[in-house]
């Protein structure tokens, strides 16, 4: 009789530390949950329904039907060119591109790849409020850019920094600086024009590079931007094993010396004046003033 | 009679023009604000921000040089409906080419006043190790800048009505594409600054440091 009584107090008790187990973690969860939705009403109000935009390639962008009309009315040339240059990119169906508006201040953007994720946002006020045209570049730009970059992790240890979104016009100041400011042997002779040098700075012979991140990034973005041209981005993702530089060269189809030369002239140069925008605004003056003296048809009344 | 243009276009638009030397002075004397030794302290960027600050300021100077230049000098010809142009023993042209003349050699006189104030500047200041001064291009760009703009004003003042009304359809039509969805406006600005316009003198980064 003592033993059964012994068994049944067994019985009940296991599946009930169990039970206090199980309910200790779903009030872990709960709480957690509650904090989460505590942190999601400071947000703005997310857009809804969401509607999906398939882009050749197997690009899906996730998007309100609202942004999706505006965003197809408004700016099929980023459309166009998310087309031409990321088309075919990534495998279909392994990019989802969440696109969150609110038509007056903020867009946000999340890109998943696999099992990572990364996030991006844009907001603007007053004057600088974004528009459709502003969130649809940001569609064709800068959502295959991340998610390009979630799946290369080569290039985001080389990289080191946040490459999402950034055009080269972004970089080259910090990036003139960190030319004049970073230290080590090689980054010295590349600041006195040595290209060989500035090669071994940037991480070229596999070493690993003096330069700042942002040096780096300003010449992987002058190589997408400036040099490029369409379809740059499947030319880098060609061969994700290769040395950066290498990547570089394929991408833009250049020697690898001759696009650092190339880079060094734009960062520490971006806007000097050359011989051939002297020449056009020389012709320009003459032409206006004889304009001007051709049209000089007064006559006294 | 060239020498007389002169005397009167000078006569007229000294004040203005010691005004805009003034100005020019005080532009390059502020580009190079920051760029002085300051013992424990690296100014790298601060010297680089100051200078493209001051450097926005230059192209604005040469624009409103050349139109207030352009003003006096037509201003009075206007205003006399041209009659007093029209009794000259000359031709139309030449008479024009010869106040646009004077009103250049003026602006040239402003032109070298910003590059003497530009070598001064950089005489007086000590920028740190890898940056430069760049008075000879600063110079000349702001030069050009001022021939690009002179002869703007000058062709719109001697066209007079017919460029008036081209520029005021211009406006017109841009803001009626804007209307229904075109963005004519950003075309036109980019085709206005884009590197194969005249004014692209004038975009870009005016840095009279810079590394």
């Amino acid at each position: 009789m003592r033993s059964r009584a012994l068994l049944l107090l067994v019985a009940l008790a296991v599946p009930s530390a169990a039970s206090a187990q199980r309910i200790a973690e779903l009030k872990a969860t709960d709480a957690r949950l509650r904090h989460e939705l505590d942190s999601l009403r400071h947000l703005p109000k997310p857009v809804a329904p969401m509607d999906t935009l398939q882009l050749p390639g197997g690009w899906v962008v996730a998007t309100s039907p609202e942004l999706r009309s505006m965003v197809e009315a408004e700016a099929p040339e980023a459309l166009a060119e998310a087309r031409t240059r990321y088309g075919g990119l990534l495998e279909p169906g392994s990019t989802m591109i969440r696109v969150m508006y609110d038509s007056s201040k903020w867009a946000m953007l999340q890109v998943t790849v696999g099992g990572g994720a990364a996030g991006l946002s844009r907001e603007g006020r007053g004057a600088d409020r974004l528009r459709s045209g502003a969130v649809a570049r940001l569609i064709a730009t800068a959502a295959p850019w991340a998610a390009w970059t979630l799946a290369d992790s080569g290039l985001r240890a080389w990289a080191g920094g946040d490459v999402v979104g950034q055009h080269f016009d972004d970089y080259v100041d910090a990036a003139r600086v960190r030319l004049q400011r970073d230290t080590g042997a090689a980054v010295s002779e590349c600041r006195n024009g040595v290209l060989s040098a500035c090669e071994l700075a940037l991480g070229g012979g596999g070493r690993v590079p003096e330069f700042n991140s942002v040096v780096r990034l300003s010449l992987l973005r002058f190589a997408l931007d400036r040099v490029g041209g369409d379809a740059a981005l499947p030319r880098l993702y060609a061969d994700p094993r290769s040395p950066i530089l290498d990547r570089l060269a394929v991408l833009t189809s250049l020697p690898g010396d001759s696009l650092v030369a190339q880079w060094h002239r734009a960062v520490l140069h971006p806007d000097a004046l050359t011989a051939g925008s002297s020449a056009i605004a020389l012709l320009g003056a003459l032409v206006l003033l004889a304009i001007g003296m051709k049209g000089a048809t007064w006559r006294a009344v | 009679m060239f020498q007389v243009i002169l005397k009167q276009v000078w006569r007229d638009s000294r004040w203005m023009l010691l005004f805009l030397a003034a100005c020019a002075i005080v532009i390059t004397q502020g580009a190079v604000r920051l760029a002085h030794p300051v013992p424990g302290t690296d100014l790298y960027e601060s010297v680089l921000v100051e200078s493209q600050f001051w450097g926005l300021m230059m192209p604005v100077l040469a624009f409103f040089a050349a139109l207030l230049l352009a003003i006096i000098t037509w201003w009075p010809d206007r205003r006399g409906w041209w009659v007093y142009a029209l009794t000259l023993p000359v031709e139309r042209a030449r008479y024009a080419m010869m106040r646009a003349t004077a009103g250049g050699l003026l602006l040239g006189g402003l032109a070298l006043v910003f590059w003497i104030g530009a070598a001064i500047a950089a005489g007086q200041a000590v920028v740190p190790d890898g940056l430069h001064f760049y008075v000879g291009g600063i110079a000349l760009r702001f030069a050009l800048a001022l021939l690009v703009c002179h002869a703007l004003w000058t062709m719109l003042s001697l066209t007079g009505r017919p460029a008036a009304w081209t520029v005021v359809a211009v406006v017109v039509i841009a803001i009626g594409c804007e209307l229904v969805g075109v963005h004519a406006i950003s075309w036109i600005f980019n085709a206005l600054t884009g590197q194969w316009s005249p004014l692209h003198v004038l975009g870009g980064r005016w840095m009279l440091i810079d590394a």
